[in-house]
């Protein structure tokens, strides 16, 4: 059987390969970083801090002349309302702008909340481990025994629907997948030497704790948030489809979606394009989440 | 074995007894219940009189104890709206979210795994990659969205399907597509992932050596193994699958427990709210139980821990 040093000897030495166009290694660069999906992201994101700037109409205007008109492609539509207008004659384009706030003020404290929440127990519960541990771990399967979407609509109707509930639900919902995971984490750690050596040198388990072994494992709890910053969209804009979120006359991705169901054969747009933003926000989420992972991820050795 | 069973029983237990406190509290947050049942302008007399009646004049923890108590035997109070029985009204209801639930994940299950398998062993090739797109799409798309463009397209555009209400095979499948739709993409990915790892493995190796054919090797010996994490995970998956029973339902005006727990929280019904709840958790935990037992039977290894 030939092996390939007989090949590379017998074969003569033509020069296939040449050097990759300057384009070509820039493009290749490039595309280590996820760019498309951060690009989606800053959208979002400037649309939704810059609003009042970008935003063409007021979303709560009402303008009863002229309600249900379709985007501006459509021979009935107007330029003025890209994306047409919902029954009570507010922009389409502008609300969608406007909900990016609450999407994204829900997401980032929420998942924020619940990580600090999350972390906090899980380390706690994995350095002192004992009874402490198993409290915590208790508390933990009973939440986990109740769906938290159905946990968070209880609460949301009971406390009553606001932006500070919403954010106060989606901790509640969230903080026990990173308790589990840091405990995890903690476990592993807490066998280490270093560990060791700072009980031996006279740490006080807090200062153990958050200085020691937490910047060690920090990084699963990063990973998990920017994964979960989708989800969390889409358990807010849920909850404002069933009217347990923000509530009008603020704008929310989930309510334009439940005002456009009732006009569903009629007027469609109402219904397509929250929807639309919904999901491109939250695919920028995942990717960018997948991304942070795989770059985070320590079987990766840079060479 | 045996232990093993039992121990998770009353776990199980434990953390049932956990969300009736759970939902007790958190029922009776917003303060005064009585004051739901009374209105505004009643005397004050009659007032206590209700309180008395219903109980609510009781310090908590006594109010806690006769509701579990009476929990236990069954009875939560009655539906402020129906006045039947708040058990029975939830109970009634349950079949058709299991009936939606189980058919969901059932259709996830049958479209994740094959196209899982297939992405995994054709890696790179255009299953591959339809898989790929698949479940980004499947993963980000919020799942009353699906809901609401499968009625555009196949109801209102294509007059397929009927848009609501239960009946025959027809106006179960939208909702029961709809709610399986974010699984499905979970399970293809994960279904596909464990797959790759198992297909390197050394067994696998062996089996090829042994002149195993193809295709047992891939849907008999690799499939099982990289079942494991996927059961696990369409464990947790029951969780989302009910808690997005409940905006289906609502869509489809499908006749479930969510649908009527969300209708019994617009209308202050709290006792349908928490025999509706604690009875969720109550499904979702001997579901799970069920899940851990059967470990025993996919994984030798548990069997001997």
């Amino acid at each position: 059987m030939k092996t390939d040093v007989t090949r590379a000897i017998t074969k003569p030495t033509i020069l296939k390969w040449r050097q990759p166009i300057a384009w070509q290694r820039l493009a290749k660069e490039a595309l280590r970083y996820p760019l498309v999906p951060l690009f989606i992201l800053s959208v979002v994101a400037i649309a939704g801090v810059f609003a009042p700037l970008l935003a063409p109409h007021d979303p709560s205007a009402f303008e009863l002349r002229r309600s249900m008109m379709p985007p501006a492609w459509d021979p009935k539509g107007s330029s003025e309302f890209l994306l047409g207008t919902d029954k009570l004659g507010r922009d389409i384009f502008s609300r969608i702008i406007y909900g990016a706030r609450v999407s994204l003020t829900i997401g980032f404290l929420g998942v924020g909340f619940a990580g600090v929440v999350g972390t906090t127990l899980g380390l706690v519960s994995g350095y002192f481990g004992g009874k402490t541990d198993a409290i915590i771990m208790r508390i933990v399967d009973i939440k986990q025994s109740v769906p938290g979407f159905l946990l968070a609509l209880v609460l949301a109707a009971v406390i009553g629907p606001s932006l500070q509930t919403i954010i106060i639900v989606v901790m509640l919902a969230y903080w026990t997948g990173y308790a589990r995971l840091i405990r995890g984490e903690t476990l592993s750690v807490k066998q280490r030497d270093y560990v060791a050596l700072a009980r031996v040198a006279g740490c006080s388990p807090p200062r153990i704790l958050f200085k020691h072994i937490l910047p060690n494992i920090v990084n699963t709890a990063v990973v998990l948030a920017t994964l979960q910053l989708g989800s969390v969209i889409i358990f807010e804009a849920s909850l404002s489809f069933l009217g347990l979120g923000v509530q009008p006359p603020a704008s929310a991705w989930g309510s334009m979606l439940a005002d456009g169901r009732s006009y569903m054969t009629s007027a469609w747009w109402l219904s397509v394009f929250p929807g639309v933003a919904i999901m491109l926000t939250v695919l920028g989420c995942n990717l960018t989440g997948d991304w942070l992972r795989d770059f985070l991820d320590p079987k990766r050795r840079q060479v | 074995m045996a232990l093993y069973i039992l121990s998770r029983i009353i776990q199980g237990a434990f953390a049932i007894w956990g969300v009736t406190v759970i939902i007790f509290i958190a029922v009776r947050i917003s303060g005064d219940a009585a004051s739901l049942l009374i209105p505004q302008d009643a005397d004050p007399q009659e007032a206590e009189v209700v309180r008395q009646l219903y109980g609510l004049d009781q310090p908590y923890h006594m109010q806690y104890l006769k509701f579990l108590t009476n929990a236990v035997k069954g009875d939560f109070g009655r539906s402020y709206r129906w006045h039947d029985p708040a058990l029975k009204v939830v109970l009634d209801r349950i079949p058709a979210t299991l009936q939606l639930a189980g058919v969901a994940a059932l259709i996830a299950l049958l479209v994740a795994l094959p196209i899982g398998v297939l992405s995994a062993v054709y890696h790179g090739g255009w299953i591959d990659n339809f898989a790929k797109v698949f479940t980004l799409m499947g993963q980000s798309m919020p799942t009353f969205w699906v809901g609401i463009l499968a009625i555009l397209l196949f109801s209102v555009q294509l007059r397929l399907l009927p848009t609501s209400g239960r009946g025959g095979l027809d106006h179960l499948i939208l909702p029961a597509v709809t709610l399986g739709w974010v699984s499905m993409a979970s399970l293809t990915r994960l279904t596909r992932s464990a797959m790759l790892d198992v297909i390197d493995s050394d067994y696998i190796k062996m089996a090829r050596i042994k002149g195993v054919p193809e295709k047992w090797v891939i849907w008999k010996h690799a499939l099982r193994n990289a079942a494991i994490p996927v059961v696990t995970i369409l464990g947790l998956q029951w969780s989302n699958l009910i808690g997005g029973a409940v905006v289906v339902e609502t869509i489809f005006a499908w006749p479930g427990v969510g649908r009527t727990i969300v209708e019994a929280l617009s209308n202050r019904d709290y006792p349908v709210v928490q025999a509706g709840t604690i009875l969720i958790a109550f499904v979702h935990v001997t579901f799970n139980l069920i899940i851990d037992l059967s470990y025993g039977i996919l994984d030798p290894r548990v069997r001997y821990t």
